[in-house]
């Protein structure tokens, strides 16, 4: 038997998509593009706000004595959840140090292959999941460089910080769906905004090249209310040591 | 449902058209776990739907199509790695499909599971859909370099995996 005749048995039979079919995957695209519209509307709205604010900023560097400014906020406050970050003191992991976590987080999890940080009350204690959490790892030895991001310098290194797509695929999209449903039903909405919140998109891997040009990746769910400026702390606070280990796949 | 636009009909028509092999190809791509490869589909085929306009102007839509796959092939394995698997030196077993259960199959699967994906993609789009050095590599969006050291190093693979002789006629 060649080659192309296992794959072709491998690959199954060709079956003829039904109408069902046809239907849930223009209605899966429909869906994906109203998102997509969604939220350019909404960057154009922000960025309007923005640039409105910063407009009366400058417009009232010149405003006569007496007058009280008008922009009361600061637009880049506006829904985003303060998270405070605070020096971390419980016992340092195998591979890694870390100096700064979230107020209230803790290390969840910690192999040879991946660090989890995750609150201290976290109901989802499953070491394995990285919803609502941040993980920290060695990028895997199939992969090489880093991604197309926006460049930043985490502490004194380079960095890539690449924004979180939005979710389209249907594994992801069920597999936060049965989270949402497991955390609910444990706690009520309230207990996890991360998963409750479906128009977070401030999800984000920070990618920080090392000394021998492996990357470090510290992925931060959506919806932490993490400014970029604490992800650069946080990735900047994270060392790699000798027992850290890269994966594959 | 029904189809409102020019959109929406052409998509109907070429997911009449495409889906069938999409599946298979994506089948292969995730080494014979067809539950993730129906993901990978509808994945693939909400991103054309959405990118439509630039797919129709696109000079070759198969390569754009087999790009977008190869592309969600990605997407899928960090989101599901990132979820719910971490990179290990152990890699996780993937569940047997019912059909095709026959040692040949079984035996290939392993072995294309314990390819990197885009390793895998390479020898999917020139062993099974004949693809030339040139195509496959706009598939992948990589050197021809790329795709000849990919498939020769697949191949080496697959002939110890499956152990059949290099000078076996069936690698070309």
């Amino acid at each position: 038997m060649d080659l192309h005749r296992q794959l072709d048995a491998l690959a199954g039979p060709e079956v003829t998509p039904t109408m069902a079919d046809i239907d849930s995957d223009l209605d899966r695209g429909r869906r994906a593009l109203r998102r997509r519209r969604t939220v350019q509307k909404i960057t154009g709205s922000a960025f309007a706000v923005a640039a409105l604010a910063a407009g009366l900023l400058v417009a009232n560097s010149g405003t006569p004595a007496g007058t009280t400014p008008t922009v009361a906020k600061d637009p880049g406050s506006v829904g985003v959840t303060a998270t405070r970050l605070v020096a971390y003191t419980g016992d340092q992991p195998k591979g890694y140090t870390i100096d700064k976590v979230p107020d209230g987080w803790e290390i969840q999890a910690d192999t040879a292959s991946a660090l989890i940080l995750a609150p201290k009350d976290a109901l989802d204690q499953d070491p394995q999941s990285f919803v609502g959490k941040i993980g920290i790892m060695l990028q895997s030895k199939d992969e090489h460089g880093a991604p197309e991001g926006r460049k930043v310098t985490v502490g004194d290194t380079p960095g890539v910080l690449v924004p979180e797509q939005e979710i389209t695929d249907p594994t992801a999209l069920r597999l936060r769906e049965e989270a949402k449903r497991a955390a609910i039903a444990k706690g009520g909405p309230s207990a996890a905004p991360f998963l409750t919140d479906d128009g977070a998109d401030d999800g984000a891997t920070l990618w920080v090249r090392q000394p021998g040009g492996v990357y470090l990746l510290v992925q931060f769910w959506e919806g932490l209310g993490l400014s970029e400026k604490d992800m650069l702390e946080i990735g900047a606070g994270v060392h790699v040591h000798k027992g850290a280990v890269q994966g594959v796949g | 449902m029904g189809v409102r636009g020019d959109r929406d009909k052409q998509f109907h028509d070429f997911v009449l058209a495409q889906r069938a092999g999409l599946l298979r190809t994506a089948t292969l791509l995730t080494a014979g776990d067809r539950h993730l490869a129906e993901d990978l589909v509808q994945s693939t085929l909400t991103k054309l739907y959405v990118a439509w306009p630039s797919f129709q102007r696109a000079d070759n839509a198969e390569a754009y199509m087999r790009r977008t796959l190869t592309n969600a092939l990605s997407d899928e394995r960090r989101r599901l790695w990132r979820r719910r698997e971490r990179p290990t030196a152990e890699l996780p077993e993937l569940p047997r499909t019912d059909q095709h259960s026959e040692p040949m199959a079984d035996s290939l699967r392993t072995a294309l599971r314990e390819l990197p994906p885009r390793m895998r993609a390479a020898v999917v789009f020139r062993y099974f859909h004949e693809l030339t050095v040139t195509e496959t590599a706009a598939a992948l969006d990589c050197s021809e370099g790329t795709v000849k050291s990919q498939t020769s190093r697949a191949l080496a693979h697959l002939r110890t995996a499956l152990e059949i002789r290099p000078a076996a006629p069936a690698f070309r």
